[in-house]
């Protein structure tokens, strides 16, 4: 894992803007970076924007970074809001209908990370930008609502929304 | 081949297995091993140039700035300097009003009469004071002063006028002697009052100059050139 790679040493030359280490850093993490901006995103060019943005201010700010055995986490949090950031415009949170909430919850299926991948990014980007930040970052409702301008609730609601619309679109791509 | 005896599972396998089919569990095992994506390789480039941008910014903003902030205070000097002029001459011109005989003048907004008009209505329709709104350092006294009354004089539309203003004796003992010299100009490209003081002619010239034309002329002649 990158985490082990990335050692106390790196760090401290990388505060000392070092080009190399810099280097090596970016190498490390350049797609745990790219791959989280892709898939809350869902645009190739947006999330090389939001990779860029975050390699410079984490250049630039990491001197100011107080636990430096936290960095991998503050490069997600970093890239997670800045992908947000440029997500915002386009974020369209649908209305849930009562109808969807008691859609079927039964699963019967074995699926793999290469499907429950496609299924992620095929879900509308409100729903899919909850679901990544909660799920897969574990930011509370609270933050979520907060970075994206919506109530807990709303969020909460996103979230099962888009279980619902994942079990449907896996059972799709099964199928298919 | 030898015929291996066979275990029975427990009774709640098959439960066991549904629950590993369940789509949260399933979830939780593959959230954290999801596919990576690789970015292009022309993205460190552009890190790097991004961040030697920003490296030269600052330091060229920060001379900008200082210079900005320099050529502002300069400014703000030098436009002081000049209105604070500015106020003096002004105090020189309006602080005291210049005494003709027993009569003071006072500043009054300047209006061009029309061919038809006449001074006499010209001086009854215009303000006789202006009062200033705000005091200056040293504010001026408003003296009430006796309304002139003036002979009706028309103007004719001819370029050079002459204006002669009926005789007005003044007694010798009450014309001061000076070294101030007063000129009004009425011209419309530069109107203004001028007062000049020239030092270098002593007290002596003065007696032998007298400067009081008025007693010597008994008609005061003014001309209008437009």
């Amino acid at each position: 894992m990158e985490k082990e790679r990335i050692d106390l040493r790196l760090i401290e030359l990388v505060i000392a803007q070092d080009r190399k280490a810099q280097f090596q850093l970016f190498e490390l993490t350049k797609r745990m970076v790219y791959s989280l901006a892709f898939r809350i995103l869902n645009d190739e060019d947006i999330a090389h924007d939001v990779l860029q943005d975050t390699f410079v201010k984490v250049f630039q700010e990491i001197k100011n970074l107080k636990h430096p055995e936290a960095l991998v986490s503050w490069m997600k949090t970093i890239t997670a809001r800045k992908a947000v950031e440029k997500a915002k415009r386009q974020l369209v949170f649908e209305k849930l209908s009562s109808a969807e909430d008691q859609s079927e919850d039964h699963f019967e299926a074995w699926f793999d990370g290469e499907l429950l991948d496609q299924a992620i990014r095929s879900l509308p980007a409100g729903s899919r930008t909850v679901f990544m930040l909660v799920e897969v970052e574990g930011y509370p409702h609270q933050e979520v609502g907060r970075m994206l301008g919506i109530s807990e609730s709303t969020s909460k609601s996103q979230l099962n929304y888009a279980k619902k619309l994942l079990k449907t679109r896996i059972k799709t791509l099964l199928q298919a | 081949m030898k015929k291996l005896p066979e275990y029975s599972p427990k009774a709640s396998a098959w439960e066991d297995l549904l629950k590993k089919v369940s789509f949260e569990r399933q979830l939780g095992n593959h959230l954290p091993t999801l596919p990576q994506f690789a970015p292009q390789d022309a993205v460190w480039e552009k890190i790097t140039a991004e961040l030697d941008r920003k490296k030269v910014v600052p330091i060229w903003l920060r001379w900008s700035a200082a210079a900005a902030v320099i050529a502002i205070l300069l400014f703000s000097l030098i436009s002081k300097f000049r209105t604070d002029d500015k106020f003096q001459d002004q105090e020189l011109l309006s602080e005291k009003p210049i005494e003709v005989g027993n009569s003071s003048l006072e500043a009054v907004p300047f209006e061009t009469p029309t061919s038809t008009e006449t001074v006499a209505a010209n001086a009854e329709n215009a303000p006789l004071k202006f009062y200033p709104e705000e005091k200056s350092k040293r504010s001026i006294e408003i003296i009430a002063a006796p309304k002139m009354t003036l002979p009706d004089l028309e103007l004719s539309q001819s370029k050079n006028l002459s204006l002669k203003i009926p005789e007005r004796i003044v007694p010798e003992a009450q014309v001061q002697k000076t070294l101030h010299q007063v000129r009004i100009s009425w011209s419309k490209i530069k109107p203004g009052l001028q007062v000049k003081t020239p030092f270098s002619r002593t007290e002596s010239e003065l007696q032998q100059k007298p400067q009081a034309s008025a007693t010597q002329n008994s008609l005061i002649t003014l001309e209008i050139n437009n």
